[in-house]
């Protein structure tokens, strides 16, 4: 017979959930910011190379 | 020694629009950005001047060589790259779809050709024909060359010379407004 603790389960799915949304958040400012980067380098370019 | 140097500021730099080869003429901070370039490299020796047909080029070269007896001699091949019918966009970036944008982005696979404009690989023909037609010959009999120009077709010179033509590092070297740039051929 399998005796489950649903206390430590529970935490365990918390513990997996609040790491993926963690996870997800810090992608996307990660890709966000980078993604400003390249417009900002591209508009810097632009100044430059279009005179 | 090659040197190259691209003109000072427009009321187009200042709105940000894309100028490519229309002709627009130096605003007062461009004279003035000329007129301290020529103070500051007065004491760099030239024999000769080429230098774009492109206004902004052609008064940026007179108030930089003023008072020296130095020929300044326009060539076609030095014009800016042609942004053809995008050319007066002001801040391109607001429009998503602005072809010439992917050139900011990826220079190395940019070879579209919009109405009216070239590609990249008309502006490496031409600046390539005029390094070798050219500069280099004069480069090899000693003589100091002064190139004025443009961001762009300036940028294809520096790509060609300083890095073998590697597209990636089209953009590596920024070019500012009148700061004189020394390439080694």
């Amino acid at each position: 017979m399998i005796i489950t603790d649903w206390k430590i389960v529970g935490c365990l799915f918390l513990r997996i959930a609040a790491f993926i949304l963690v996870y997800f958040a810090v992608n996307t400012i990660y890709y966000r910011q980078k993604h400003d980067i390249v417009i900002i380098v591209a508009i810097k370019r632009s100044e430059i190379g279009g005179s | 020694m090659l040197y190259i140097i691209r003109h000072g500021r427009t009321d187009w730099n200042d709105r940000k629009k894309l100028q490519g080869q229309t002709d627009i003429p130096l605003n007062d901070a461009g004279r003035q950005m000329a007129a301290e370039a020529a103070e500051r490299y007065k004491d760099i020796h030239f024999d000769v001047c080429y230098c774009s047909p492109l206004i902004r080029a052609k008064e940026t070269a007179e108030i930089l060589l003023n008072g020296r007896d130095i020929p300044i001699i326009c060539d076609d091949r030095l014009k800016e790259f042609g942004f053809g019918i995008y050319e007066g966009t002001e801040n391109s970036f607001s429009i998503p779809d602005c072809p010439v944008n992917e050139m900011f982005f990826h220079p190395e696979t940019y070879n579209i050709k919009v109405e009216g404009g070239e590609t990249m690989d008309e502006l490496f023909d031409r600046t390539g024909s005029f390094i070798n037609e050219v500069a280099l010959p004069l480069v090899r009999e000693g003589k100091d060359v002064l190139i004025v120009g443009h961001g762009a077709m300036n940028s294809c010179i520096v790509c060609q010379i300083k890095y073998d033509s590697d597209r990636t590092k089209f953009w590596a070297d920024g070019i500012p407004n009148c700061e004189l740039m020394k390439l080694d051929l």
